[in-house]
């Protein structure tokens, strides 16, 4: 393929787009839990890991696990469900930082989770799922 | 007004001294969030386990405090290290005042 001017105009054009989207704060504004949780801080990306299926084929029963090295108490938040906090788990020292449950969906959304760790600060990781909208329970 | 719950612990009885032992719990429960609707497209009342808290010989492990996205039935796996020998206290309590519990015993060498 031929790169025209026209065209490397354009992807210029959509690299200034793409740079001004990630920054925090402004642009994204704290999910209201995640906002209570973190006193309002806004957490670091990375540095705790979420397994999620991309799709599911029953929105009733996902299982989701979390880990998140060195937390004290994580949260994990469904924007899209009429009730967005899934749960918030703290861990006593004996405990290792990892959780998995089962947990269900109103509809394809991007769920959060945040990690408050023991050192101080927090970490968040979000996952993308495409689920059938449907007659939600939660 | 659900049933009693019935609830499962599966985890080792025997562990070695600073081995991570992973525990699964599931509870038998309607978990009905309050936001569903019948087949009368009337609300079913709200009738949920809102929290499940972990014990070993009197010191907190684990505290899960439960929202409306956990499914029905509510299942959990955790994991904790095997310092010594003791019981586990598992509690799931109901948002109406009632608690259920089941123990189970490590034994730690």
């Amino acid at each position: 393929m031929r790169l025209t001017r026209r065209d490397s105009m354009r992807g210029a054009l959509a690299l200034g787009a793409a740079s001004l989207v990630p920054l925090p704060g402004w642009a994204s504004p704290l999910h209201p839990d995640v906002a209570g949780f973190t006193g309002g801080e806004i957490p670091r990306e990375g540095g705790m890991e979420m397994v999620l299926p991309a799709t599911s084929e029953d929105p009733q029963n996902i299982a989701v696990s979390l880990v998140a090295e060195g937390a004290e108490a994580l949260l994990l938040v469904a924007p899209g469900n009429p009730g967005p906090r899934v749960l918030t788990v703290r861990f006593g020292p004996g405990a290792v930082p990892r959780l998995t449950t089962r947990i269900r969906l109103a509809g394809p959304q991007t769920v959060i989770a945040v990690a408050r760790l023991r050192e101080g600060g927090f970490v968040q990781v979000a996952a993308s799922i495409d689920v059938d909208e449907g007659a939600c329970a939660a | 007004m659900s049933r009693p719950i019935r609830a499962r612990v599966r985890m080792p009885s025997t562990a070695t001294r600073g081995d991570e032992v992973t525990i699964r719990v599931m509870a038998t429960h309607p978990m009905e969030s309050g936001n569903r609707r019948d087949m009368a497209d009337n609300l079913v009342p709200r009738d949920m386990i809102h929290r499940f808290t972990v014990d070993f010989d009197g010191e907190r492990l684990l505290d899960i405090d439960i929202g409306a996205g956990v499914s029905s039935n509510p299942f959990f796996e955790f994991a904790v290290v095997a310092a010594h020998s003791g019981a586990f206290t598992f509690a799931w309590h109901e948002e109406n005042g009632a608690i259920h519990t089941e123990t189970a015993r490590l034994s730690v060498s």
